[in-house]
């Protein structure tokens, strides 16, 4: 292994793992950031309960982002409800939750992020309800959790593709009308949606299915032939963690993306480096959007009975997006007025 | 702009403890004290004189991002400290701190208790017709009963229904799906999650020439107020409007105006 390509490893090491750790909030240099995102309040500093005012229980593990969102909750909230804010760490059980919403009564669950919805289906395993309605948030691919659940709505956490495509036409003169994408079976049917929501907005997604677990040469192979026999416009990266494994970065994306660079909008923030030019943009959820998304939902609940079991997930509206500016003005045909629209600038 | 709060709070407390330093060494070496005031008011010269700058703050929902706007502003009025904010509930808490102007759409500052002393025109007019988009058919605004539209919270929630049931001319307040950017009414669409959303003429042009769906307009009636400004400090007014008032017309059309009336 040459001392270059155990470097490069090392630094695609670094950019998805301090990244997926630092909460998808990227880790190279960024030139700006959201100008008005509010100053951060500790979690768990709620105001102290009203009497007649109705609570809204909210779980969630302590990160940057789920502060964000819970902060923007607890503002959109906060008139209309008490917000009571537990913070579930690893060593959380079913138990400390139906401890809690026992000891507040609360009207409604809010559960942000993995942990908080895996350790909710396990208390709903262990109990017989009837369930109080919960929206979940922050959580993968949540849209496959969902019918698991009982009484539970929610925000899907993915980015849908019909957003990224229409923004990423804004963002650079080329036409985007084909977009390729490497999934593996298992985000089949996931693909098929986003397929069918792209064609609203006349983009066609391309996708090439890998197998399990491929190797560097299967997805330099499925690369090549969407940018040179599909012609696709841009490259669309699932956070699918097989795919995006720093070997497979290394050996098999930027093999290819380094020669023939094209538009690739990935979904972490932290593969948009300009070290290694692999995401040209990365369009993310806006945590603060999803907390006013999510509450959109509470007061739809309280109009509507209380009963979740109508309202499917909602797809996240908001992004926040992120550019390697010097790359995408050298290959791109970047345009120089989304500058201002673009929320961070790699550089 | 939680930082640039925390660093006047330590410019002002820094001040403090300065001050009484400075005081005691005045009394006890009086020789001495004067050095040390010349040499305080220099190191104390340039956090005073940013303290001391009038304050404009801006609530606008713009086609760039908050940070943008600011620095267009910032740098076209750099003897102004100016703040761009993107949420209403921000908005509201900035004005607690008593900025010396504010910028912001009309019926916003009304919503305050605030007449613009500055209004915004674009072709001559300061207001601007406001419109429904929909996907494939327009929509019967005369039934607001039977919608779900989606709305930027102007205002917070319930004052912004107000304002759309008055854009409606409806007494009912129809059932609304709030978003923070008028960029994410277009998703709302695209997901079939509202019958409609309510913007300006002007923003829905925009979201058209971006998106293929095959939206329609549906105008309504009524027009609202373009981005004003109002002083509430007579120093806002000597050393702000001036400067508003002499913007380019680059920064002007950012506010999404073209000039001042």
């Amino acid at each position: 292994m040459s001392a270059r390509y155990r470097a490069m490893l090392l630094a695609i090491f670094l950019v998805t793992q301090l990244g997926a750790l630092l909460g998808c909030l990227g880790c190279s240099a960024p030139r700006s950031a959201p100008s008005s995102a509010p100053p951060a309040a500790p979690i768990g500093a709620d105001t102290p309960r009203r009497d007649g005012v109705d609570a809204v229980l909210v779980f969630l593990p302590a990160s940057p982002a789920t502060r964000q969102a819970w902060q923007s909750l607890r503002d959109e909230l906060g008139d209309s409800f008490d917000v009571v804010t537990r913070e579930v760490s690893e060593g959380s059980t079913e138990a400390d939750l139906a401890r809690e919403i026992q000891a507040v009564k609360p009207r409604c669950l809010m559960l942000l992020g993995n942990s908080t919805s895996n350790l909710y289906l396990k208390y709903q395993q262990a109990h017989a309800g009837p369930f109080l309605p919960a929206v979940v948030l922050m959580t993968s691919f949540f849209e496959q959790q969902y019918p698991l659940f009982r009484n539970v709505t929610g925000v899907s956490y993915e980015v849908p593709g019909i957003t990224t495509f229409v923004n990423l036409r804004t963002f650079v003169y080329r036409p985007i009308q084909r977009v390729g994408v490497l999934h593996r079976q298992l985000f089949r049917t996931y693909v098929e949606e986003q397929a069918r929501l792209a064609k609203l907005e006349q983009v066609q997604l391309v996708p090439i299915e890998m197998s399990r677990s491929p190797g560097p040469h299967e997805i330099r192979k499925g690369l090549d032939r969407l940018i040179h026999d599909e012609q696709v416009d841009a490259v669309w990266v699932l956070n699918d963690n097989v795919l995006l494994k720093p070997e497979l970065i290394a050996k098999g994306w930027l093999k290819v993306l380094h020669k023939s660079p094209i538009a690739v909008v990935v979904g972490v923030g932290s593969l948009v480096d300009a070290r290694l030019h692999f995401g040209s943009f990365a369009m993310l959820p806006d945590h603060s959007a999803l907390g006013v998304q999510a509450s959109n939902l509470v007061f739809r609940l309280r109009e509507e009975g209380w009963d979740a079991r109508t309202m499917p997930p909602e797809l996240p509206l908001s992004i926040q997006s992120v550019v390697d500016l010097g790359w995408t003005r050298s290959h791109l045909q970047f345009r120089e007025d989304a500058i201002d629209r673009i929320d961070r600038i790699v550089e | 702009m939680g930082v640039r709060r925390e660093n006047r709070v330590r410019r002002a407390a820094f001040r403090q403890w300065a001050g009484f330093v400075l005081a005691s060494a005045a009394l006890s070496l009086a020789a001495l004290s004067l050095a040390a005031l010349l040499l305080a008011t220099l190191l104390l010269a340039a956090p005073i004189a940013a303290e001391d700058r009038p304050r404009l703050v801006v609530y606008l929902h713009t086609t760039i991002r908050a940070r943008a706007l600011e620095n267009i502003l910032q740098n076209e009025l750099p003897a102004v400290d100016v703040l761009v904010v993107s949420r209403h509930r921000d908005f509201a808490r900035e004005l607690s701190q008593r900025p010396d102007a504010a910028l912001a759409l009309q019926p916003v500052l009304r919503d305050q208790g605030w007449i613009s002393e500055l209004a915004g025109t674009r072709s001559g007019e300061d207001t601007e017709p406001y419109v429904l988009l929909s996907i494939g058919s327009g929509v019967d605004s005369a039934r607001p009963a039977q919608l779900v539209l989606g709305a930027v919270d102007l205002m917070g929630r319930e004052r912004t229904s107000a304002f759309v049931a008055g854009l409606l001319e409806s007494p009912v307040v129809p059932s609304i799906k709030y978003v923070i950017k008028t960029e994410d009414l277009l998703p709302l669409l695209q997901f079939r999650s509202v019958d409609a959303v309510v913007l300006s003429d002007h923003e829905a042009n925009r979201i058209k020439r971006i998106s293929k769906l095959d939206l329609r307009i549906t105008p309504l009636s009524k027009r609202v107020g373009l981005a004003g400004v109002v002083f509430t400090t007579p120093r806002g007014r000597a050393l702000i409007k001036p400067g508003i008032q002499a913007l380019t017309p680059d920064a002007l059309s950012k506010l999404g105006v073209e000039a001042w009336r």
